[in-house]
């Protein structure tokens, strides 16, 4: 005799988390997955990239310059007859760097900006936002132009100070420093908004209202109450916006502001492949296959939290 | 309303304010002087230049006199070829760039509107699908990438259409797909889940109950409504048109503004990347602006704050 087991959402258990709810609802999309899969091989290879990359990513050899793909370099070799696979894996770094730098910044002070105005409220809330509205309405990519110009103008040898310092890091980091300052100092303005707005209206609800009553101090609300509850759709709102700092480094990278030569970069070996393009499209195809991956990758990501993590946001269907 | 507009564009002014500040004080920040030659000039020239151009001036009379110029129009003259004036070289660079933000505008809304209708129409089914797949797929590939995919294959491959300059209509296709496409894309999406919602209303039930055709119901009754949100995205699509067109007009060789900034760029040609950087900044600002504005008038129930 067989005894039918009660539907599975019968059974009283222990409740389940958001998170865990969210993680669930997460893994059912396979697309999500699938992108977090590649993301994570990227990066491993990223991070290993010395162990991975078949050669140095500035090791040139002119004779084997425009080399097609083939046993000697797998995707062809570029016009210094470096290997463009090696340079791919390396260029990921910067990708992915400026991806968790511009994230981590963004969250980081925007959150923190957002919260203390959606917590504090009244004349504190408006003074603090309408700064923000006036820097928000400047054109990002214009504004990380200007700072980038300013950072990489003249010889660095004549800096003195801060700027000499500075400019002593950022050559160590092959030019990634201010690049993360360019996109640092624009990233966190919509974090801030969202972030304010979420606070704004937890402030409201029933559950804070009686923490305060009850006397719970400024950092017990907000780290309790108010983070944690609106850490979700930021969330979502910040991984949405990753591709906007990887597309920024490959543009300013493209332009010549970006990375210095002959670090690799996604955007630099797109222009170093324009150049050749009519005769050697293989150089410009791979950065832009693997520029395009990785933004899309992102994207199912950010589409795929935000069901997960507030089903109420997404696409009615 | 009108206390609305007005505060609209108080906030306009003072962000303009703070980008032609931002601009004034990062160019004179910068090493070297526009009088910087390979032989070095005279002491009395420098110093007869630097009379004429004001540059001997306290910096905050300097900076007063820029911004009085500035809005006069007048952006100083250009280093790197001195007989014209940032306004002259912008004058003749910008008309090509707006004709393609015009033609890449009517791809995201010529393709967008009736790729997003077509997904509502045939709503969680395979088309709806593969519209949404397409749409995710145009918003992921950015111009950056998509330039040089569209010229590798209708230019290179299938050899359809031409690849550079921007005399004849064939040579304007290709930019304004490169250009166009995502932001039919970001349209397509937006089209679709508000024309999904639009339908639920009561005013299309009442519509179908009058007995129209449902045609005329999706495409008249609900579309009309479906469309107020899209306006949102005019803004950053202005945005994007103008920031698209550094690397399109550059893979294309399009002699217009964007590519003449980033050749600036190349050439540390300071006051031709602040000037063109300030009017690239208002026109995004002013375009958000309208927007802004354009949407509350369209769409009363709108909050105004």
């Amino acid at each position: 005799m067989v005894t039918r087991s009660l539907p599975a959402a019968d059974v009283p258990g222990p409740p389940e988390g958001l998170w865990r709810l969210a993680l669930r609802r997460f893994l059912r999309n396979r697309l999500a997955v699938a992108s977090l899969v590649f993301l994570v091989l990227l990066t491993l290879a990223a991070v290993f990239a010395p162990l991975v990359a078949p050669r140095p990513y500035a090791a040139d050899d002119l004779l084997a310059a425009y080399a097609p793909p083939g046993p000697g370099y797998l995707l062809g070799a570029d016009f210094m007859g470096r290997d463009v696979l090696s340079r791919l894996i390396y260029g990921a770094r910067v990708s992915l760097a400026v991806a968790l730098v511009g994230a981590l910044i963004s969250l980081a002070i925007g959150l923190a900006y957002g919260i203390t105005a959606g917590y504090r409220g009244g004349r504190w809330d408006r003074l603090m936002m309408r700064i923000v509205d006036v820097f928000y309405a400047l054109p990002t990519l214009v504004v990380v132009i200007l700072i980038m110009v300013y950072f990489r103008a003249g010889q660095p040898q004549s800096f003195t100070g801060i700027k000499a310092l500075l400019n002593r890091w950022d050559d160590a980091l092959g030019g990634l420093l201010f690049i993360f300052v360019g996109i640092g100092l624009t990233s966190w303005l919509q974090m801030a908004r969202v972030a304010r707005g979420e606070a704004l209206a937890l402030m409201n609800r029933d559950f804070v209202q009686s923490a305060v009553a009850l006397g719970a101090s400024g950092p017990r609300v907000v780290l309790r109450h108010l983070l944690p509850n609106l850490l979700g759709p930021c969330i979502v709102v910040e991984t949405a916006t990753i591709p906007s700092y990887i597309l920024t480094e490959a543009f300013l990278s493209f332009i010549g502001l970006g990375v210095n030569p002959p670090m690799p970069s996604w955007g630099a070996m797109i222009n170093e492949g324009y150049q050749a393009m009519r005769s050697y499209p293989h150089v410009i195809l791979w950065p832009v296959l693997a520029l395009t991956a990785t933004v899309l990758a992102f994207n199912f990501i950010g589409d795929g939290l935000r069901d997960a993590l507030d089903p109420r946001l997404g696409d009615p269907s | 309303m009108a206390a609305y507009v007005v505060r609209r564009l108080l906030h306009m002014v003072v962000a303009l304010f703070v980008l032609a500040t931002l601009v004034f004080f990062l160019t004179r920040a910068l090493p070297g002087g526009p009088f910087d030659r390979e032989k070095a000039l005279p002491p009395e020239i420098v110093h007869n230049l630097e009379t004429h151009y004001g540059l001997r001036q306290p910096l905050w009379r300097q900076y007063l006199d820029y911004l009085g110029h500035a809005l006069r129009g007048d952006l100083g003259p250009s280093y790197s070829s001195p007989t014209d004036t940032v306004t002259a070289l912008i004058a003749r660079h910008l008309p090509v760039s707006a004709e393609l933000g015009f033609w890449a505008l009517l791809v995201a809304v010529g393709l967008g509107i009736p790729l997003g209708v077509l997904a509502a129409w045939y709503h969680n089914t395979l088309i709806d699908a593969l519209a949404t797949f397409v749409a995710v797929l145009g918003r992921s590939v950015p111009p950056i990438a998509l330039a040089p995919l569209l010229i590798l294959v209708f230019g290179l491959e299938l050899r359809w259409l031409p690849v550079a300059r921007f005399d004849t209509p064939a040579q304007r296709v290709l930019p304004a797909l490169a250009l166009g496409l995502g932001m039919a894309a970001l349209i397509a999406r937006l089209t679709r889940s508000t024309l999904l919602q639009v339908i639920r209303e009561d005013y299309i039930r009442t519509a179908r109950a009058k007995g129209l055709g449902e045609w005329r119901v999706v495409l008249v009754h609900a579309l009309r409504n479906a469309l107020i949100p899209v306006v949102t995205l005019l803004g950053p699509l202005a945005a994007t048109v103008v920031t698209g067109t550094f690397i399109v007009e550059f893979f294309f060789a399009v002699p217009g503004l964007g590519r003449y900034y980033i050749v600036s760029i190349s050439n540390r040609d300071y006051p031709v990347i602040m000037g063109t950087s300030l009017l690239f900044g208002a026109v995004i600002m002013t375009a958000n602006m309208l927007v802004d504005v354009l949407y509350s008038w369209i769409d009363p129930r709108i909050r105004l704050d």
